[in-house]
């Protein structure tokens, strides 16, 4: 099925950053200090990578991202023991360097499956696509202010275990409040939400459910800006507050598997 | 008695002097402004607009007298009593029309103003308002009542459907209890730009 997109094309590069600045350091370690330390400056580096995904794993519990983290943490292993500079051509890697390399590529492997299947994809394009689907173009109609949606039926155990499985499945992040939970999407790049404890998630678009059930919603002028078109803003702050309702319903049935089938069969760029 | 005469009433009355120049008229049959001027040590201009002031009230009665040619005024007191009233009915509205305007209204697009959502994040609880331009512009900041933020945090954003006062106020579940301070906000808003409106004339019920 052919889907006509309403976002733009992402052309940010926000998500190739951590690629970006390990082989920074790992060219300016080499230009001032030599090889052998920076192989080690990237082996650290790739390192603390793993320990991040290790981190998103504890956020979102997310098993898939041990995957992840499995991948980085054998790769920065196998750059660590590889042995620069007393290394001949011909010679057999010492069997650390072996075992470590096999089971990056290994890693490396699934890696790519969880890519294309988009098991730890974050999804904040798929919801905003869903979100203007059927919402006409207008101009002008911005406004800051968010919306009272409407309500579900839910006890405040539900409304946590649906947060629960959002987060988990990277559909969004959630943050609690006093006494409602805030659902947020999460895009390509989007580091704060993970990894910035100040991370200011107010100011950006959100769904919010009380433990009363009452929905509102709120689209940041940051998203409203990925649309191609100017949409009629109060169409698509309902369409947005409804599509999390319609989430919800759908979790409450035990059917939260149609969640995530919705949103891949939009079919939306593994990299956005 | 409207607002401007009481307001004027309540200027002279509050006068220090106000009272010694009563005094005065009830003494004499009538009184000019130079006479009442020099007995009391004042400016006779003081006096003057004391005295026109009470006349255009209808408390003193005003003749003119001539002179020699030269005419002026002679005041002579019209009550014994000051009483000071204000009819207040004329703020409230006309219900007796048989016709109602329904104002319906929606947030103005582009509109200079600021929404502060409140603790309980279901109501508004303060609208931030720029007037002017550039470095002339000012910010005018109005705290709202727990009904009033209610009431826009369901007003209808700008270009969606107008609503009604009564419809949002529903939607808000506020009473017609309080319609009275929804509607003096209603006013303040569409004052600023901030809301647009839409009316109709429909029967009254």
């Amino acid at each position: 099925m052919y889907n006509v997109r309403k976002l733009k094309t992402d052309l940010s590069i926000r998500g190739f950053i951590p690629v970006i600045l390990a082989l920074s350091v790992f060219l300016l370690s080499m230009a001032f200090f030599g090889k052998v330390i920076a192989f080690k400056a990237l082996s650290l580096i790739v390192f603390v990578y793993a320990c991040f995904a290790l981190y998103s794993y504890i956020l979102t519990g997310n098993h898939w991202v041990i995957l992840q983290f499995s991948y980085l943490f054998s790769l920065a292993a196998f750059i660590f023991v590889f042995p620069i500079g007393t290394h001949n051509r011909g010679d057999m890697l010492p069997p650390a360097t072996l075992s470590f390399f096999g089971s990056t590529l290994l890693f490396f492997v699934f890696l790519i499956y969880l890519f294309f299947s988009k098991k730890i994809k974050v999804r904040g394009v798929e919801i905003l696509e869903l979100a203007a689907k059927d919402v006409d173009e207008t101009s002008g109609s911005y406004t800051d202010r968010p919306m009272p949606i409407g309500r579900i039926e839910g006890t405040k155990e539900e409304i946590k275990s649906f947060a629960d499985y959002m987060r988990k499945n990277f559909v969004c992040m959630t943050y609690a409040e006093v006494d409602r939970l805030l659902f947020v999407p999460i895009f390509n790049g989007d580091y704060g939400p993970y990894f910035n404890p100040n991370f200011d998630y107010r100011a950006r678009s959100w769904v919010a459910i009380d433990f009363q059930g009452n929905v509102s919603a709120r689209i940041s002028m940051e998203d409203y800006l990925r649309y191609k078109d100017e949409y009629s803003f109060d169409l698509l702050c309902k369409s947005f507050g409804e599509l999390f309702i319609e989430f919800y319903d759908l979790f409450s049935r035990g059917e939260g598997s149609r969640i995530i089938d919705r949103m891949n069969a939009l079919k939306v760029n593994p990299f956005t | 008695m409207n607002f401007e005469q009481a307001k004027k009433l309540g200027y002279y009355i509050s006068k220090d002097y106000a009272e010694d120049i009563f005094r005065l008229l009830a003494l004499y049959q009538n009184l000019a402004a130079s006479e009442a001027a020099s007995r009391l040590n004042m400016h006779i201009k003081t006096v003057q607009d004391f005295l026109e002031a009470m006349a255009k009230l209808d408390i003193l009665l005003k003749e003119e007298v001539y002179e020699g040619k030269r005419p002026y005024n002679r005041y002579t007191l019209n009550a014994k009593k000051i009483i000071m009233e204000i009819d207040l009915n004329s703020l409230f509205s006309d219900e007796k029309s048989d016709v109602e305007k329904v104002k319906r209204i929606r947030e103005k697009k582009n509109a200079n103003v600021r929404f502060t959502i409140g603790r309980d994040n279901k109501s508004i609880s303060s609208v931030v308002i720029w007037i002017g331009k550039g470095r002339k512009k000012k910010e005018r900041k109005i705290n709202l009542t727990k009904p009033q933020g209610a009431f826009l945090y369901n007003l209808p954003f700008p270009m969606a459907d107008f609503l009604s006062i009564t419809d949002i106020m529903n939607q808000a579940g506020i009473t017609d209890r309080n319609k009275k301070e929804i509607e003096d906000i209603v006013d303040v808003l569409i004052e600023y730009g901030i809301v647009e409106v839409n009316s109709i004339e429909r029967p009254r019920n």
